[in-house]
């Protein structure tokens, strides 16, 4: 199988990198130490491997690594600034909004991607926005809870 | 690409979302010998009006068109819907148009096509063809460059909606595509209704309900009649999700509610 040298822009750094031409993204990312994307359904219905490409969610599952050339990645590794927690990570510990944790990566980052474009958010914007995020310990309340509380943390943009 | 796709790429599949072929993999459905990324061919990413026809590019994402409905009109509610009932965020950034018209079957945008009586752009290295946008019968070196349709003009409103077993992210029961002009004094001048099973497991248009319908006005007898038409006119197969007898009735209550808003949108908001 052919191999490919890509690069693309993850959490913020430029990086080159050789990938195998069916590898998916959610395969690289692993390989590259970003063990936040999980596989769970592997088809694009349970959400645990969304990460943001170009800021819009993706589901890293189904596409190919070399459709990720020149774009750039962000996964929940990428959200902490020097050592400091992101609001969204802040709230889902202080809320406890997560109980077996499998799901919360990928909950995040739609989170964020919605936050980025609606400052803040109506409970159903929040709702319609994690359609395609399963919590199988079906622990949605707080998890909206969380969403919107470190949507009111940032205040309006 | 082209030439690649007639020559030494014979048996490769296209990929662009990845949405549909990805898990056609996984499942055995599909072993392409290779696969051909087209997602750098930024030129197929477009929504625009040109000469009374709106044309929208292959690569186009769901989102996209979504997203365009701001400035194409609201009378294209059936694309705004997708926002609702087009698989989940994620997906709707992924999935195109043009990968959907080629998957084919039952889903979403074909119906909506039908309606909108859009077209597919086919290109492949001995030229250009143009086939039905729900019909397009790609052949394996040849790909979609875009859909095109004629621009809806006022007093028309398309509709869609799928009744499936969550709120949303499901895979449609039923699925109720809708195009409905009216005249000025309020008669159905054109109407195009599409179901996801209209005889067996085929999707279609429901041709003797739509005829009933011309030249009518919209009000309750009306509406009461057409959904009897369409009760013998159409005879969905069952499966584990649904009976046929159920998809007969659901396929009936959705339509009556389209064309129910439909009618109402143009009339009452003078929209469109």
């Amino acid at each position: 199988m052919s191999e490919h040298r890509i690069s693309f822009k993850l959490n913020g750094e430029h990086m080159t990198v050789s990938v195998r031409g069916r590898e998916r993204l959610i395969d690289v990312l692993r390989r590259l130490g970003m063990k936040s994307v999980k596989e769970g359904c592997s088809v694009g219905d349970c959400g645990t491997c969304i990460v943001l490409l170009d800021g819009e969610p993706i589901n890293s599952c189904l596409m190919l690594a070399v459709q990720a050339r020149d774009r750039e990645i962000t996964t929940l590794e990428g959200l902490s600034r020097g050592g400091e927690l992101h609001p969204l990570q802040r709230a889902f510990i202080e809320l406890a909004a997560s109980q077996c944790g499998f799901c919360i990566p990928g909950i995040i980052m739609t989170a964020k991607g919605l936050l980025d474009r609606v400052p803040q958010p109506t409970e159903d914007e929040v709702r319609h926005a994690l359609v395609g995020n399963l919590c199988r310990c079906t622990g949605y309340a707080k998890i909206v809870a969380a969403i919107r509380s470190a949507a009111q943390r940032r205040g309006p943009e | 690409m082209l030439d690649y796709l007639a020559g030494e790429g014979r048996g490769a599949s296209i990929i662009a979302g990845g949405t549909d072929i990805i898990p056609a993999m996984r499942r055995g459905a599909l072993r392409p010998r290779k696969l051909v990324d087209i997602t750098g061919l930024r030129e197929l990413r477009y929504v625009r009006h040109d000469n009374g026809l709106v044309r929208i590019g292959a690569l186009t994402t769901i989102s996209q068109l979504v997203s365009s409905v701001a400035w194409l009109g609201r009378r294209y509610y059936c694309f705004g819907a997708m926002d609702i009932h087009f698989g989940s965020w994620s997906i709707r950034n992924m999935a195109t148009v043009g990968g959907n018209i080629s998957s084919g079957g039952e889903r979403d945008l074909v119906q909506v096509f039908r309606v909108l009586e859009g077209y597919a752009r086919i290109r492949s290295r001995e030229g250009e063809r143009i086939a039905p946008a729900w019909k397009p019968e790609l052949r394996e070196d040849e790909i979609i460059t875009e859909v095109f349709f004629k621009d809806l003009n006022k007093n028309s409103w398309t509709w869609f909606n799928k009744l499936e077993k969550r709120a949303a992210n499901g895979i449609g029961i039923v699925t109720v595509s809708l195009m409905l002009r009216l005249d000025d004094d309020g008669v159905v001048d054109d109407v195009r209704i599409a179901l996801n099973r209209v005889r067996g497991k085929e999707a279609g248009r429901a041709r003797e309900t739509e005829q009933f319908l011309k030249g009518k006005r919209i009000g309750y007898e009306t509406l009461k009649e057409a959904m009897e038409v369409m009760g013998r006119e159409i005879s969905p197969a069952s499966d584990f999700r649904a009976s046929g007898e159920f998809r007969r009735e659901a396929s009936k209550i959705l339509t009556r509610r389209a064309i129910e808003d439909a009618a109402k949108m143009i009339t009452e908001e003078g929209e469109a």
